[in-house]
């Protein structure tokens, strides 16, 4: 059975022949420049050929011929025993050997060499560089010369300190001659391949690559560590320390090397002449770049703590190697893990972590669980890729075996002018020397004292073969929190796959229109997706989770469609109905049938003989003035009751002038003392006379009562000739011809429903009345509030009329039945049902409380 | 001549409601509480946050005599309900029986949106006229409750006995109902009828009890020390009256 | 205190009350031209107030026109009002106020209208009678429906016994209610009403109220 893929990613396995996790979507398989490495499974087109894969890395290493590196070899081998000078055989690997996919190699690891079958235990096996850089070769003098290099065999008893070492030696006494392999030159024109078509997107290292193959400038990025730019002159990183050898074709056709700067820097030159930052053209140093820590790791080179002399970068100029330490930063891609790993560093301290690489080489994935010892670093992640089963692993360092470059850096200048060359990792470009393959890294070469990451590639079968038959597992190294915190595992899985580049749509529309490979929107943006990894779970109390579920009832609440309230009565108004029943019943019997009969009253009210008398006793020439101040609702009523005073004065022959101070008053008094008039046979004009309407409520009153020739200049509904001619026009008219005051007027009677008009006739004509009588005929509502008036020691009213029964009363005392009369039996009959209903009322709602009362004391 | 019973007592009216409104600045006065009025206030507010409309009604008494005394003290009522009903959605209705007072109205309303700074939301048409009679009044009346969507139903004026039909439609609507009237009659119907009737000279504290202003408060005030003076000066004369002393 | 156009309101509605209400109180010949102003303010009032029937009539009009244009609930009833209300109008406009068709209108149409509410009202009093009890479970309420009962024992006519002491009794009772307690009652009411009606006054003379707005 094949052996499972582990996601570089998350580090979980997948079936083999997966192009992509499928957990996280990460690629499996990298992507090589330039073919398959020598024993990898992954061709060129992604398709898993079955052969023995390995990666360029392997290639690097197991290419490695003759060179420098193998020169430089750490004499110590017994511990590092094995330990390929992969670094060295950076340059071996040619253009026809497989190493990286295309679009994946960095042009600062030139043109990817074919990797050689050499068994990665070599020791001096391993990439050979056609060229080793100067600055490589500088750093390799100077380990030489270094008596611990800094990545020996690591000491059992965690000798992680003099591990670290190394780097600082190489800085201060230059790099070795062990220091390892030179890397493998850089060049411009070591075009790297575009990535593969449904590649995942090349890091930024490597797209940067690309364009400095393309010959554009490339910007430096700032988190990174890597700054390169050729035309610039701006910090090449690593590549500025890298000085191309003296007579370097590759060198010479590199362009100007910037200054140098950092620990490179002090590679190439005595500790006394190590340059002070960058800006050092003038000791003809070019600067090394910050990062070039990185860099330098990744050259095949046994680390060894005896033969290596770490360089340590100063402070402040390395502060990427700073704050790398053991087993951070684990890119999120194979690219990134694979190439930045390269370049770990121990952080503070320098290439610390080198040294301890040692002790984890040959480590098998399985192993990767296994608690590290003492001050052993775990096998970074793109270490972890390289360890993958179908994938031929370089030969694995042997334990401190000094960096073929550090032996091989020596600290030669790189001329001025000429960009630092450093041997490709991978291969597959071509060197701009012509043809200068750059051999595979031959990791196996690499001394124990190799970073974890590196560590684990001594344990790789020789010949680039699987690590066995169960596969490669690199275990996932230690990261710290804050990197671990970054590590994008299975945090998401994107719902939507990315298709290959022949297969993504082109974009038609808006401005990326004409490109492929553009997201889409929405399916990415609109397509709800849910964590993978659970969110962190809150801790809710009971008190929080029953006030967030009333919160939630009230806005379900509020959301809630109330349906809209009826207004009108959903019941029927039944008591309304009943009751209005009832009155009907009560009216219309009486009028129909004449059932019930009611006794007319007996009794006569004391204020009725007195107004009798009064009425009786008026002159008969002068005229009496009767107000109709009272509603038409309430004609009804007043009509039964002014009918019968008003029929007394006209069967006496007293004339009647009407007035009133309401708007629809003339038109009520017309219809009254016209019906009246018309019964008696009394003239229009002579036997009565309408004012009509006075304006103006209780000053009008008051006018009149002054002047009422002035308030009133015209009469209503005037008696007309045959030809419909007004005889007279008011006061011009005979009834009116004495009458120039109001006291000019044998009486003056108010007729109203309401107490504010007879009071206000009370109190305004009172003063202008003298002796003239004022009599009140009221409804029976309004008669409480007058009857003072009337029974004052100065009565203001001399006569009252108030009700029905009155009136009734009246008529029948006069003997002259009217109006009143004929409505006694129904007023009976509807009082009489009014009663019993109002009983009823009573007598419910005592007992409802009554009986309430009791079940509530019972209950 | 002078009268000068009348201008004496007028001038005691005036001189005690000046000196309430000098002392009501240095001490509050607090009057009993009226449960019309507290309620007025809540149902005001809950039409406003409802979107629902108020309804006042002027009455049918003209503006001129003494029709129009309870329709002043309405219009110090809609002065503050112009204020508190602004911001709503639908504003405040007023409708008279009469034209002048109509016109009133109108001028009351657009004095309480200038107020508060909303003079663009006064609408010539909330002060109406309904009918010329009282009845007719009336007659209009379910056509704005039901209409307009009226919650709160006020009735400070003069009213007859339609008043008891008008506050019978704003009961059968289910609506809140203050009613208030200066007649003796109808006030005893709106008593059986109304939620919240107003009895008496209950009608005139509405300012006082909608803080319209200190003078107000100074008014109510005077219509009580007044009131206790006659009710002294009843006892007074009755006991005189009945020892035989004439006055 | 701001300055403003309403100062001169203010000032003339105070001249204006105060001329008038001297008027009541006072013989106001003794200051030359005082009578004439004071009745040329009353009929000014009057005038207004007839004016404002008239403006009130016109609001009324446009309100339902309004009602009708924009279709609001209850529109078509505004309608039959404004065809009414411009055929009463034209009636009285063309033959005058008395004239027969006008009474006519009156009489016919106008009277048995008021006459039917307020038949209404006598209804809605009963209902509101019955259920004055249930609704408001206090003495006073209590208290005021018996005393109705009461009254109308008093007021009406008696199928049976109308001659009866008992009929006596109620009646003496009846008018005692009537003309002490009620009209006692009344009487402090009105009393009150016009306390309170004077106060009102005025604080419209003092300019405190301004009905007439800002």
């Amino acid at each position: 059975m094949a052996a499972e893929l582990r996601c570089p990613m998350c580090s979980k396995l997948n079936p083999p022949g997966a192009e992509e996790c499928g957990f996280c979507g990460a690629r499996l398989r990298p992507l090589v420049v330039g073919g398959e490495p020598e024993g990898s499974r992954i061709s060129a087109d992604g398709t898993d050929d079955g052969a023995e894969a390995s990666d360029w890395l392997d290639r690097m290493r197991a290419g490695s011929g003759a060179d420098e590196f193998e020169e430089n070899a750490p004499e110590d081998e017994a511990d590092s025993a094995g330990s390929p000078d992969w670094l060295g055989r950076l340059r071996e690997v040619g253009p026809s050997e497989e190493g990286p996919p295309p679009g994946e190699v960095p042009d600062w690891l030139g043109t990817p060499k074919e990797t050689t079958a050499e068994a990665p235990g070599e020791e001096t096996g391993g990439a050979e560089l056609a060229e080793v850089p100067d600055w490589l070769s500088r750093v390799r003098d100077r380990q030489a010369q270094e008596a611990e290099p800094a990545w020996g065999a690591e000491p059992e008893d965690g000798g992680a300190e003099g591990q670290e070492d190394w780097l600082a030696r190489i800085r201060d006494g230059g790099i070795p001659a062990n220091a390892g392999p030179a890397l493998p030159p850089l060049t411009p024109d070591s075009a790297v391949e575009a990535p593969t078509p449904g590649g995942r997107p090349s890091p930024d290292w490597i797209e940067r690559g690309e364009r400095l193959g393309a010959g554009d400038s490339i910007e430096p990025v700032e988190d990174s560590g890597l700054a390169w730019d050729i035309q610039s002159g701006t910090d090449l990183g690593w590549l500025e320390e890298v000085a191309p050898a003296e007579g370097s074709d590759l060198a010479q056709a590199g362009p100007a090397a910037p200054p140098r700067e950092g620990w490179l820097a002090e590679l190439e030159t005595p500790s006394d002449e190590l340059p002070e930052g960058t800006g050092e053209e003038a000791k003809g140093v070019e600067p090394a770049a910050s990062w070039l820590g990185n860099a330098e790791i990744a050259v095949e080179r046994p680390f060894t703590g005896e033969d290596e002399e770490i360089i340590r970068p100063e402070t402040g100029e390395a502060d990427w190697l700073k704050e790398l330490e053991v087993g951070a930063d684990e890119p999120s891609s194979w690219e990134d893990r694979g190439q930045r790993k390269i370049w770990e560093t121990a952080g503070e301290g320098g290439l610390g972590w080198l040294a301890e690489y040692d002790a984890s080489v040959g480590k098998k994935p399985d192993e990767a669980g296994e608690p590290t010892p003492e001050g052993e670093q775990l096998e970074p992640g793109w270490l972890s890729e390289i360890r993958a089963p179908d994938q031929v692993l370089p030969s694995e360092p042997e334990a401190v075996v000094p960096a073929k470059w550090e032996e091989a850096a020596q600290p030669e200048r790189t001329p001025a002018g000429e960009l630092p060359h450093v041997a490709a990792l991978v291969f597959g470009a071509q060197e701009p020397g012509g043809g200068a393959q750059t051999p595979d890294i031959d990791l196996s070469s690499l001394e124990v004292e190799l970073p974890d990451w590196l560590g684990e590639h001594k344990a790789a079968p020789a010949g680039g073969e699987p690590a066995g038959p169960g596969g490669v597992d690199l275990a996932p190294a230690t990261l710290p929190a804050w990197l671990e915190a970054m590590r994008p595992i299975a945090t998401f899985r994107s719902v939507v796959e990315v298709a290959e580049e022949e297969e993504q749509a082109l974009e038609s529309a808006g401005p990326l229109a004409g490109l492929r490979g553009v997201l889409m929107a929405e399916p990415v943006v609109a397509m709800p997706r849910a964590p993978t990894i659970g969110a962190a779970k809150l801790e809710v109390t009971e008190r929080q989770y029953a006030q967030a579920e009333l919160l939630h009832k009230m806005v379900e609440e509020e959301e809630r469609e109330l349906p809209s309230a009826d207004r009108r009565r959903l019941r029927l108004p039944l008591v309304r109905w009943a009751v209005s029943a009832v009155l009907l019943m009560a009216v219309i019997l009486p009028i129909t049938l004449g059932i019930p009969s009611f006794p007319l009253p007996s009794q006569v009210s004391r204020d009725l003989k007195p107004l009798m008398a009064l009425v009786n006793g008026l002159p008969v020439d002068r005229p009496s003035l009767v107000v109709f101040d009272y509603d038409p609702g309430y004609s009804g009523e007043m009509n039964a009751v002014a009918g019968a005073f008003i029929d007394q004065l006209m069967g006496r022959g007293v004339p009647v002038v009407s007035l009133s101070t309401r708007p629809y008053g003339p038109a009520l008094a017309a219809g009254l003392l016209d019906r009246i008039a018309s019964g008696r046979g009394v003239p229009a004009g002579t036997g009565y006379l309408h004012l009509g309407y006075l304006s103006g409520g209780p000053t009008a009153v008051q006018i009149f009562a002054a002047a009422p020739q002035d308030a009133v200049r015209q009469g209503f509904d005037l008696p007309a000739d045959a030809e419909g001619q007004a005889v007279c026009g008011g006061w011009d008219c005979p009834i009116l011809s004495n009458v120039h005051r109001l006291s000019d007027f044998s009486m003056v009677a108010v007729l109203s429903s309401g107490t504010e008009n007879a009071r206000t006739w009370a109190e305004q004509a009172h003063p202008y009345l003298g002796q003239v009588p004022l009599v009140m005929v009221l409804s029976a509502g309004a008669e409480p509030l007058i009857r003072p008036y009337y029974e004052a020691l100065e009565p203001q009213v001399n006569g009252i009329l108030s009700g029905l029964p009155a009136a009734v009363a009246y008529e029948q005392a006069n003997q002259l039945p009217g109006e009143a009369h004929a409505r006694w039996n129904p007023f009976g009959a509807a009082l009489m049902a009014i009663e019993f209903m109002l009983a009823a009322g009573v007598v419910y709602a005592l007992a409802r409380r009554l009986l309430r009362s009791g079940r509530a004391q019972r209950g | 001549m002078f009268d000068l019973r009348g201008l004496l007592i007028l001038a005691i009216f005036l001189a005690t409601l000046l000196a309430y409104a000098a002392y009501g600045r240095r001490r509050t006065t607090v009057f009993r509480k009226l449960r019309g009025f507290e309620e007025l206030g809540r149902s005001i507010e809950r039409a406003v946050e409802a979107g629902e409309r108020v309804h006042l009604s002027l009455g049918t008494g003209s503006v001129i005599g003494s029709d129009s005394g309870p329709a002043l003290a309405g219009l110090a009522v809609l002065s503050r309900m112009a204020m508190a009903t602004s911001m709503s959605d639908k504003p405040s209705v007023i409708t008279a029986g009469d034209g002048a007072m109509m016109v009133l109205s109108q001028d009351s309303l657009r004095t309480g949106y200038q107020q508060v700074g909303e003079s663009t939301r006064f609408q010539l048409t909330a002060g109406r006229m309904l009918g010329p009679t009282p009845f007719s009044y009336v007659a209009g009346l379910p056509a704005v409750l039901g209409g307009e969507d009226v919650t709160v139903h006020v009735m400070i004026g003069s009213f007859g006995a339609e008043a008891a039909l008008a506050a019978d439609f704003g009961e059968r609507k289910g609506i809140f109902v203050l009613a208030g009237t200066d007649d003796v009659q109808a006030q005893a119907l709106l008593y059986a009828i109304a939620s919240y009737p107003l009895i008496g000279e209950e009608v005139f504290a509405g300012g006082a009890y909608l803080n319209a202003g200190p003078l107000h408060h100074a008014s109510l005030s005077t219509q009580d020390l007044v009131r206790f003076l006659i009710v002294a000066a009843i006892l007074v004369g009755t006991l005189m009256r009945t020892f035989g002393v004439g006055l | 205190m701001k300055l403003g156009a309403y100062m001169i309101w203010a000032a003339v509605a105070v001249a204006a009350g105060a001329i008038v209400l001297l008027g009541y109180f006072t013989n106001l010949d003794v200051i030359i031209g005082l009578r004439l102003v004071w009745l040329v303010l009353l009929r000014w009032a009057i005038l207004l107030a007839a004016g404002g029937l008239g403006i009130g009539l016109v609001n009324l009009a446009s309100v339902h026109l309004a009602k009708v244009s924009e279709q609001e609930p209850g529109w078509p009833y505004s309608g039959v009002l404004i065809v009414f209300f411009t055929f009463t109008l034209a009636l009285g406009l063309f033959f005058g106020p008395d004239s027969p068709w006008t009474l006519f209108v009156f009489r016919f149409i106008h009277l048995p209208l008021e006459s039917s509410l307020m038949a209404l009202l006598a209804v809605a009093l009963v209902v509101a009678g019955v259920r004055l009890a249930g609704r408001r479970r206090d003495l006073l309420s209590l208290v005021f429906v018996l005393t109705a009962i009461l009254i109308l024992l008093g007021t009406g006519p008696w199928l049976i016994g109308s001659e009866s002491v008992t009929h006596e009794r109620i009646l003496w009772v009846r008018n005692w209610v009537v003309q002490v307690a009620a009209a006692g009652g009344a009487r402090g009411i009105l009393l009150g009403v016009a306390i309170g009606g004077i106060v009102t006054g005025l604080r419209v003379l003092v300019a405190a109220d301004r009905p007439y707005g800002n």
